[in-house]
């Protein structure tokens, strides 16, 4: 028998679960699979570098920011301009915002209902049976602000959602005085939602339920993550650092030489490839010391990371990470949160340093080359790799974004949820939605992952016996 | 009255772009706040919050000009998590929402391109007239 969740709800791009049962009704196997639009790398081809930033992050309606500022990242090597200061703090800000927008979204709107809400019927699992429970105050504030932090990419990156001010060595705008009053109290404001969504969450952390949750699925894999000089998490800039299954550093690589660390295997029933460490290797769909997969994301960075580099979220990863390593996967969300009250924090750090409104903010390019960007879309590590012709335009260029990175995890994490609750044959809703919870988690983006370009949603296709038992299709 | 029209579409997928050259061309020529959005759902629902009326131009699977009801703008959503509807829905609760008038351009080649479809293109200053008409519908009707 084999149970499919396609496509998958509550989420990004499309995809499909399919789930095999054995004899007895019990899971033997489950895989997600992404369909996936081919040739954008090569759509890319030819055309100039510096509309680079602009093309990609079409990819996504969800994490244009992170494509927008890798490709500006990437180009910023190519053209051997490192932005200054001004720029750089510039574009930190603006990622902050997105980091806290998007982490909003899916605390409240998509993955954080599983969390707040529990087994419900599948009528109240969404936002409005959330503010049922907990009020209709928390909807506005959520509703505020998002709206707060889009304001603030909007101010900077000159549109909202899909900014176009990174440009190869810095931004094409500064930053106003009123401006950074602006986001000062707004930033300020952030802060205090933050705090008060960790409250909230916290609720549900203390329960006998939360250690359910937490039992559907652990992975011992190698985490990966941005950090600054001192270990601390850093979504836009750093060195990238791998941890192992025990929380010992691996790696400590600088961006510009993480393809010479992962190796991408293929698999024929997936068109998203599978990205792991070359130098620990391929084993399959296993974790352990042995394998090479690894995680990233909210999870893959704060197990990567020593420390948060603004005082509350500091504490808080303290107490998290308390006894070493977390490799349950609900432990996203704890760890999203952190990183929620963290951006706020850094928004309103960077918003007050006086360096945000200087007036450098360009390096002028020089000769072209080749580049690699990386950065930590919301989801995880995205890496933008372009080699550049003497006349700027793209040779080559390829794409390994959050998803694909962590495609073996979430393999891995579909099917120990769904041997946890499939049992017998017996599947319901609430049974293939804790299989689906275990996918959330993650916060994936398919669209992303296959360069889909579009269309959502996500089937779930249940196997037995050689034919289709059961077929449960979502729309969000 | 306060209205705003949005151009949706992705300008990197052929005639799904349709939205966004509507609106770059109808900027400035009608009395409405015009922007352009990549992301349906959530995103443009909280984009077209606390207006009176709002005109959403977008491609969809089919053929003509056609307008449709906020219920039926789930198909023409690209990429994301909560349809059109459900968060228009969502957001009522909290904040005033707008009217919502839905044109649908019918789409002849959607895929990894850059460029309108001729047909569509064609389309182009129908759907403007229409957006135009609708426009001036809804201020008589606040004036009515």
């Amino acid at each position: 028998m084999k149970v499919s969740i396609d496509p998958i709800t509550r989420l990004e791009g499309h995809g499909k679960i399919d789930i095999f049962l054995d004899e007895k009704g019990n899971v033997e196997r489950a895989y997600m699979e992404v369909p996936e639009l081919r040739g954008f790398e090569m759509f890319c081809r030819g055309r100039k570098a510096e509309d680079m930033p602009i093309i990609t992050s079409r990819i996504c309606g969800v994490c244009p920011e992170a494509h927008h500022m890798a490709a500006a990242k990437a180009l910023d090597m190519a053209f051997a301009a490192p932005p200054p200061e001004t720029a750089r703090k510039i574009r930190e800000l603006l990622y902050n915002a997105y980091i806290f927008y998007d982490h909003a979204l899916h605390l409240y709107y998509l993955g954080g209902i599983d969390v707040l809400m529990g087994d419900v019927p599948k009528e109240e699992r969404n936002v409005i049976g959330l503010i049922r429970k907990f009020g209709l105050e928390i909807g506005k504030e959520v509703i505020k602000h998002r709206r707060y932090a889009m304001e603030i990419v909007k101010m900077l990156g000159g549109r909202e959602i899909h900014p176009v001010t990174a440009i190869p060595g810095g931004v094409s705008k500064p930053v106003s005085e009123e401006e950074r009053e602006e986001i000062v109290k707004k930033a300020k404001s952030c802060i205090e939602f933050a705090k008060k969504s960790m409250e909230i969450f916290k609720g549900v952390f203390d329960t006998e339920r939360w250690n359910e949750m937490l039992g559907l699925d652990a992975l011992h894999t190698y985490y990966m993550g941005l950090v600054d000089s001192k270990n601390r998490v850093n979504y836009y800039d750093g060195d990238v650092r791998v941890v192992s299954p025990e929380g010992k550093e691996v790696y400590k690589i600088k961006p510009e030489g993480i393809l010479d660390y992962i190796e991408e295997h293929v698999e024929e029933w997936s068109y998203v490839k599978f990205p792991y460490l070359k130098e620990i290797g391929w084993k399959g769909l296993v974790d352990g010391k042995d394998s090479g997969i690894y995680r990233v994301g909210p999870l893959g960075r704060i197990n990567a990371a020593d420390g948060m580099n603004t005082r509350l979220a500091h504490k808080e990863f303290e107490e998290f990470r308390g006894n070493g390593v977390v490799h349950e996967t609900f432990g996203y969300y704890n760890a999203r949160l952190i990183e929620l009250l963290n951006a706020a924090e850094r928004m309103y750090e960077l918003a007050n340093d006086d360096a945000i409104v200087g007036g450098d903010i360009r390096a002028m390019p020089s000769e072209p080359g080749e580049g690699i960007g990386v950065i930590e879309a919301a989801r995880g590590v995205l890496i933008h790799h372009y080699k550049l012709d003497r006349n700027g335009l793209v040779e080559e260029a390829n794409l390994i974004v959050a998803t694909t990175n962590n495609n073996a995890a979430i393999n891995m994490s579909v099917a120990n949820a769904a041997r946890k609750v499939i049992k017998r044959g017996k599947v319901d809703d609430i049974l293939l939605n804790k299989v689906e919870s275990a996918f959330r988690c993650y916060d994936p983006c398919l669209a992303c992952a296959s360069h889909a370009l579009g269309e959502t949603p996500l089937v779930a296709n249940i196997y037995w016996k050689n034919k289709l038992y059961r077929r449960l299709k979502k729309n969000a | 009255m306060h209205s705003i029209v949005v151009g949706v579409g992705n300008p990197i997928m052929g005639d799904d772009a349709v939205g966004l050259e509507i609106a770059r061309r109808i900027k400035g020529r009608v009395n409405a706040d015009v922007k352009m959005a990549v992301a349906g759902g959530l995103e443009l629902a909280e984009m077209i919050a606390e207006y009176d009326v709002a005109i959403i131009v977008d491609a969809f699977h089919g053929e003509g000009i056609e307008e449709m009801e906020v219920d039926e703008y789930e198909e023409t959503v690209p990429n994301h998590d909560i349809s059109f509807p459900s968060a228009y829905h969502i957001l009522s609760r909290y904040v005033k929402m707008p009217r919502v008038r839905i044109l649908g351009i019918g789409m002849k080649d959607f895929r990894l391109k850059e460029g309108l479809s001729k047909e569509v293109a064609a389309a182009i200053p129908e759907a403007m007239k229409r957006i135009e008409k609708i426009l001036e519908e809804e201020n008589e009707l606040v004036i009515g």
